[in-house]
């Protein structure tokens, strides 16, 4: 497992070719944020496309200019994205996202880490 | 049975869809940390509300030219202590809320918690600067469980001849697509002009929802496919089942824009955000965002940003 990568928002670090990102506590994620975290995955990836997992539990609301903004850039560099989110709300938080603003890659909400491995490993 | 706060919990959404059934989609129940499906509703009607308001703000922002004029909303005038001294007959339409529950009060009382950090460093940067500006997003509390959000401008003032200061809060409609905030002055200046020019009406061809999920469909292939060559409009339209005068000015009536400057829109928008958050060349990028020629590149990203794409890095501080 490569370094943890700590940034401002979210941490990122790579395990068998996938690059994991966990977001920090974020009680409301506006456009922002979003740009910020972004920007921090892409420098860290530099120039190398991967399936991206994305832990998202500790995202409380965010805004829609933020939906929109990762849905359209949150896929530049990425090969496919898991959003991993095991809380209640997921159920409508994610869905509504993955629904309405219809990311550029394929992306899907698990609620399982070995599921949404399994799901990045045809993107490898 | 529900407990008293699961009870008021229910309440919240009850009230936040009466205000939406009155055509006011700008609050937000204020969230918590529970995670149930009270909560999991709370999110939904939130997340609800934002697409909504932002879909009107659209269609009439695109039916209507006069919309995109930017309305103050909201003004709030503050003393060196940050207490209102003065407010507008706007805040109290849309806080409703009574004169006398804001003069005297401390501005920061009457936000959210979630933005009580970013006005306290405003509030440092106030203090020290006269003239200090600053754009904001703020979320007011609109009553116990309601919460409203606002861009607001806040301005430090200070008065020359009786060494006062102060500070002068308000807010504005925010605006839907990036190129009118791109075309904003043009598209003002327009509009003021238009007293003698009447526009011709333009062409309604999106009639059904058919034809509106296509153009959406088309939007999404484009955006999926910003490296790859674009097909002809013809030929784009016939493969998604449509015909190239419904592309064409459908397209534009959905998006405002016309199919290719959408295209090479996204392109730049994609090149800038690698060349300033990657050490990608510059070929590698002009590929990776479908353009076939790098003086081509050049000559478009400069038109766009103001400067050229390396010019464009140095800025960013990636060399």
């Amino acid at each position: 497992m490569n370094d943890i990568n700590h940034t401002e928002h979210a941490n990122f670090w790579i395990k068998n070719e996938i690059l994991h990102c966990t977001y920090k506590e974020i009680k409301l994620l506006d456009l922002a944020t979003a740009q910020s975290i972004v920007r921090d995955r892409l420098q860290f990836q530099q120039e190398v496309s991967y399936p991206v997992f994305c832990d998202i539990r500790n995202v409380m609301s965010w805004e829609k200019s933020a939906r929109d903004y990762l849905a359209k850039n949150g896929s530049v560099l990425a090969k496919a994205v898991a959003i991993y989110d095991d809380r209640y709300i997921a159920e409508v938080m994610s869905k509504f996202y993955l629904n309405k603003n219809k990311p550029l890659v394929p992306s899907k909400l698990f609620k399982n880490y070995h599921e949404a491995i399994e799901f990045l490993n045809n993107f490898l | 049975m529900l407990n008293t706060f699961d009870k008021i919990r229910i309440n919240n959404i009850y009230k936040m869809l009466l205000e939406m059934s009155e055509g006011r989609f700008s609050f937000q129940i204020e969230r918590n940390d529970i995670d149930d499906e009270i909560e999991a509703l709370v999110v939904l009607v939130n997340l609800m509300a934002q697409e909504i308001q932002q879909t009107l703000r659209y269609y009439s922002q695109l039916n209507s030219p006069e919309s995109i004029f930017q309305f103050v909303q909201m003004i709030f005038i503050l003393d060196s202590n940050f207490q209102i001294i003065y407010v507008n007959d706007d805040v109290m339409n849309h806080l409703i809320k009574d004169k006398k529950e804001f003069i005297g009060q401390s501005f920061i009382k009457i936000l959210c918690d979630n933005s009580t950090h970013d006005w306290k460093r405003i509030a440092d940067k106030l203090l020290i600067n006269n003239y200090y500006q600053i754009k904001k997003k703020l979320h007011f509390q609109f009553d116990k469980d309601l919460t409203k959000e606002a861009i607001c401008n806040i301005t430090s003032i200070y008065h020359k001849e009786n060494k006062n200061q102060f500070i002068l809060v308000t807010s504005f409609q925010s605006k839907t697509q990036s190129q009118f905030i791109e075309d904003g002055l043009s598209l003002t200046s327009k509009i003021l002009s238009r007293n003698t020019i009447q526009k011709k009406e333009k062409p309604n061809i999106l009639k059904n929802e058919k034809d509106i999920k296509i153009i959406q469909k088309i939007h999404d292939y484009i955006l999926q496919h910003l490296e790859t060559p674009l097909p002809s409009l013809r030929i784009l339209a016939h493969n998604f089942g449509t015909n190239e005068y419904k592309l064409k000015y459908g397209f534009k009536q959905l998006y405002n824009i016309t199919v290719f400057k959408f295209l090479l829109d996204e392109r730049l928008k994609k090149a800038s955000l690698l060349i300033e958050n990657t050490s990608l060349s510059m070929k590698r990028i002009a590929i990776l965002t479908g353009f076939k020629s790098m003086p081509h590149f050049s000559k478009v990203f400069k038109q766009k940003f103001g400067r050229s794409p390396k010019a464009f890095r140095n800025m960013s501080g990636l060399h």
